[in-house]
C-alpha cells in the first residue's frame, strides 16, 4: 500500500472511519437509485450515470477529508511507562486526571 | 479508511459496484421487450443483366439491379438499453440449384440520437444483387427488412420486421449497350 507522506494530518479515528464509510455507501446508492428512477422515465442511460457520479463528488466531497466530525472520538492510548519515572513518581500524567484530554495535548502536531 | 489514499480507493471501488449493479438493472429493465417494427419497402424497375462477375469465378451470371422505396420509423425502438440499430434488406428467392438465395442489398447503422424516420425514394442497392448462376430472369424476390438491436449491456438481438413486399424479374436480359436504367 503506498503511503504518502502529507503535510497536512488526514487519519480519522475508529468511530469516525465507520462513520464516513456509512455515509458514503448511502449517498452513492441513494443517488444510484435516484439515476436509476430518472434514468427510466427519461429512457435515457446516461442520466443514471450523471446521478451516480454526482453522488460520488458529494460523498468524496464530504468524507475524503478528514472533517473534525471525524475525531470526536480519539483512540485512547495508554499512559507512557518509564522504569525512571517508576522510582520518583512525581510525573503529572500519571496521576488522576481524566486521560483522554491530557493524551490530545500530549500530541499537539496531529490536532487541527 | 485511515489515510486519505486508503479512503479514495474504497470510495472508488463501492462506486464501481454501484454502477455494475445499475447497469445490470438496465439489462433486467429491459429484457422481455421484442422490438417488433413495420416497414413498408418496394422494388422500383428490377431488371436483369448478364454479366462477368469478376468476384467470383469468371462465368457470366445474372446481375439484378433495382431501386428501392422504403419508409419506417424506429424511433419506438429507442429505449434506455439500446445504442444502435444495424439495418440490413435481404432478397429472399429460390433457383432450381438452390432452396434459398439470400441477398443482402443494403444497410444501414442509425445511432441512438439520429433520426430513425426514413422515407428513402429511389435508392440504388449499397451491394450488388449477383445470382449464384443464371436464374433471375422471371423468378419471384421477397425483400425484407431485419435489424439487429445493439444494447447498452445485454444481448445482441435480431428481429424480423413486418411487412415485406415481393417483386418478379422482367423474362428477359438488358444489354449494357441499351438505356442504362438505374446502374450506377
Amino acid at each position: 500500500m503506498i503511503d504518502i507522506e502529507w503535510p497536512f494530518a488526514t487519519h480519522m479515528d475508529f468511530r469516525g472511519q465507520k462513520m464516513a464509510e456509512r455515509l458514503f455507501q448511502v449517498i452513492i446508492v441513494f443517488f444510484g437509485l435516484i439515476g436509476f428512477l430518472v434514468g427510466y422515465m427519461m429512457q435515457q442511460f446516461s442520466m443514471t450515470i450523471y446521478s451516480v457520479l454526482f453522488g460520488v463528488l458529494v460523498s468524496a466531497f464530504l468524507t475524503i477529508p478528514p472533517w473534525p466530525i471525524y475525531r470526536n472520538n480519539p483512540v485512547e492510548w495508554q499512559k507512557p511507562i518509564d522504569s525512571k519515572k517508576d522510582a520518583n513518581g512525581n510525573k503529572n500524567n500519571s496521576s488522576n486526571k481524566s486521560t483522554p484530554k491530557d493524551t490530545r495535548k500530549a500530541k499537539p502536531k496531529k490536532d487541527q | 479508511m485511515h489515510s486519505f489514499l486508503s479512503r479514495l480507493n474504497t470510495l472508488f471501488a463501492f462506486t464501481i459496484s454501484v454502477l455494475a449493479a445499475l447497469t445490470l438493472g438496465v439489462f433486467i429493465s429491459t429484457y422481455f421487450e421484442q422490438y417488433h417494427g413495420t416497414v413498408s419497402i418496394s422494388a422500383n424497375k428490377p431488371i436483369v443483366k448478364h454479366m462477368t462477375d469478376f468476384s467470383a469465378n469468371r462465368k457470366k451470371n445474372d446481375l439484378g439491379v433495382l431501386q428501392l422505396d422504403m419508409d419506417m420509423n424506429l424511433n419506438p425502438l429507442f429505449d434506455w438499453n439500446v445504442k444502435q440499430l444495424f439495418l440490413y434488406l435481404t432478397a429472399e428467392y429460390v433457383t432450381p440449384s438452390n432452396s434459398l438465395n439470400q441477398v443482402v442489398l443494403w444497410d444501414k447503422i442509425i445511432q441512438r440520437g439520429e433520426n430513425a424516420q426514413l422515407n428513402m425514394r429511389d435508392v440504388a442497392t449499397k451491394y450488388y444483387f449477383w445470382d449464384d448462376g443464371d436464374h433471375l430472369r422471371s423468378n419471384n424476390v421477397t425483400l425484407t427488412l431485419a435489424w439487429n438491436i445493439i444494447s447498452n449491456a445485454g444481448r445482441l438481438l435480431h428481429v424480423r420486421a413486418d411487412g415485406s413486399s415481393s417483386f418478379i424479374f422482367p423474362d428477359e436480359y438488358v444489354t449494357s449497350r441499351g438505356k442504362n436504367s438505374g446502374r450506377e
